[in-house]
């Protein structure tokens, strides 16, 4: 260990340390694999190797076999805590774990390490803080370190006038999403189209039948259902947890407006989990 | 009468600009200060930003607003000089930004606005931008007795009238945050002592509870009637609560999208 870390922790299968020599290459490729749709190839280098405040004794990896399956990485900064109050802060940034390694802890593991580690414990900072998913942060980081959320002044405004990335990727990854048994079920017909009216957004359909998911911008005119919704309500729609009710919700206070027969409307019910794939 | 000038970066602009967003955020919690080396890394070297996507607006020679836009849809800052009329600028800025953008292939535009700025947001709906969720902000404190220690200091004038000996307990505090903290508040000052000093005053909590309650997001009394929050002796309990709503951070927090992404 040549980080002066004092700490490494074997946990079943995997080991989980600091970033060494020769490692570099392993995480960029593992980060880039889960954050590429965001802003391409360059990321990794860019955001770490190229930061004037990037500290490599503050990135640790995951490895199963002698193979990175996962990394952290802690970004120190000063940050103002208020109008008048400077502090040193650690902006906990990616966590990549390569998806045949999920759900087993080393997300959660990796976040541990780093904040027991004594690099992050001697920098002199007093705050650690993420941007992250609020339901991941609810099931993992929240449990994990105690993080909790802050409330912000920020708001974000966003103009669409086309969908085209939406469908590349679905086009790329629409076998994976078909669910076991096929989209279709008990009494329901194997195929439906539904049109999204989102606000600020072009019209987006997607036909869904045996063969698989297609989308595109035109604006069908037999479509079996017609949403229409803004952005913010999609999103909420994204999320797994209680989504049933979200969507009953936003559809009673009217921010949902569902029109068609009922066949479309059982169909998109009981294919929501669509939302998350099409929209994520 | 002077107009606004809208160009793209040349060489030379960075230190203007760098002085501007400082300038700019320096009041929100939240603001990370920039230098100048900072700046040009995270605007101007970031992956999917061209000097053509650096759009400025300058007024009587001088660089009154500018925007870092990203070929991936994302608009990384935008900052303009409150003294000009912030609607134009925004308006100017903003329509430039999504020709820009259609042209160099991205689908969409987005931005972060500090959410007070309510003349701001009617000038982004009035461009047909709509509202969505930004991203969510979790935080952690690593260091009670520190973090304790710069609360203090910056609230020293606060604190001026308060003389109280108090002893923090953590429940189910992980390996890494130490299970107490003694502090001793003398006339202003805040000092942080060895457990085993005798105290006044026994707050017993833990540290997600106390982190909420001095960042405003959980009230003191709430923490203490649902037993989240014990004062030992409870008499006591009215000097807690003035103490931490002396401490507590109140002011918003923005983070414009460079420093998240």
């Amino acid at each position: 260990m040549d980080r002066n870390w004092g700490i490494l922790l074997v946990e079943s299968e995997y080991v989980y340390r600091a970033i060494a020599k020769g490692d570099e290459e392993a995480v960029e490729g593992l980060v880039k694999h889960t954050f590429m749709h965001f802003l391409g190839d360059d990321y990794w280098k860019w955001k770490y190797s190229r930061n004037p405040n990037f500290d490599p004794s503050l990135v640790a990896v995951a490895e199963k076999d002698g193979k990175i399956v996962g990394c952290n990485h802690w970004l120190l900064r000063d940050i103002k805590l208020s109008s008048s109050l400077v502090g040193k802060a650690i902006l906990c940034a990616d966590i990549a774990v390569d998806p045949n390694h999920r759900e087993r802890g080393v997300g959660k593991s990796l976040l541990l390490l780093l904040r027991s580690s004594r690099p992050s414990s001697t920098k002199g900072a007093v705050v650690n803080y993420m941007f992250a998913d609020p339901e991941l942060s609810k099931r993992l980081y929240r449990p994990a370190v105690g993080y909790i959320p802050i409330p912000t002044s920020t708001v974000r405004y966003t103009k669409r006038w086309s969908w085209r990335e939406y469908i590349r990727r679905l086009e790329e990854t629409h076998m994976e999403m078909i669910p076991k048994g096929g989209f279709s079920g008990k009494g329901v017909k194997r195929e439906f189209k539904v049109v999204f009216h989102v606000l600020g957004a072009p019209p987006l359909t997607i036909a869904v039948n045996q063969g698989g998911i297609e989308a595109s911008e035109e604006n069908v005119e037999d479509a079996d259902l017609t949403v229409k919704c803004d952005l913010t309500t999609l999103v909420s729609l994204r999320r797994k947890e209680k989504r049933m009710r979200r969507f009953l919700k936003a559809w009673l206070t009217r921010k949902l407006k569902v029109k068609g027969s009922l066949f479309g409307i059982i169909s998109l019910y009981r294919n929501l989990h669509l939302v998350q794939e099409i929209f994520r | 009468m002077e107009e606004y000038s809208l160009r793209t970066y040349e060489e030379g602009d960075a230190v203007e600009l760098t002085g501007l967003f400082n300038e700019v955020y320096k009041g929100y919690a939240g603001f990370v200060p920039k230098t100048l080396e900072y700046w040009l890394w995270s605007c101007l070297d970031r992956p999917d930003v061209e000097k053509e996507g650096i759009m400025v607006v300058a007024y009587g020679g001088k660089i009154v607003a500018y925007a870092v836009v990203g070929k991936t849809g994302n608009i990384w800052e935008l900052c303009f000089d409150h003294a000009h009329k912030r609607e134009a600028l925004v308006s100017l800025i903003l329509e430039n930004a999504t020709e820009y953008l259609i042209r160099v292939g991205a689908d969409s535009v987005t931005l972060n606005l500090p959410s007070e700025d309510t003349a701001l947001r009617e000038t982004c709906e009035k461009l047909g931008f709509f509202e969505v969720p930004p991203d969510t902000m979790f935080l952690s404190v690593l260091d009670f007795e520190q973090f304790l220690q710069l609360l203090s200091c910056a609230k020293k004038e606060k604190l001026m009238d308060f003389n109280e000996d108090f002893l923090i307990k953590f429940k189910g505090a992980p390996f890494w945050i130490s299970p107490y903290v003694a502090i001793k508040i003398e006339n202003g000052r805040t000092k942080i002592e060895d457990r085993n000093t005798p105290h006044k005053v026994l707050i017993e909590t833990d540290p997600t509870t106390l982190t909420s309650i001095l960042f405003g997001t959980a009230k003191p009394l709430w923490a203490l009637l649902r037993f989240r929050l014990k004062i030992y002796p409870l008499r006591k309990f009215r000097t807690v609560l003035k103490w931490f709503s002396l401490l507590r951070l109140n002011d918003p927090w923005f983070f414009p999208k460079s420093d998240c992404g």
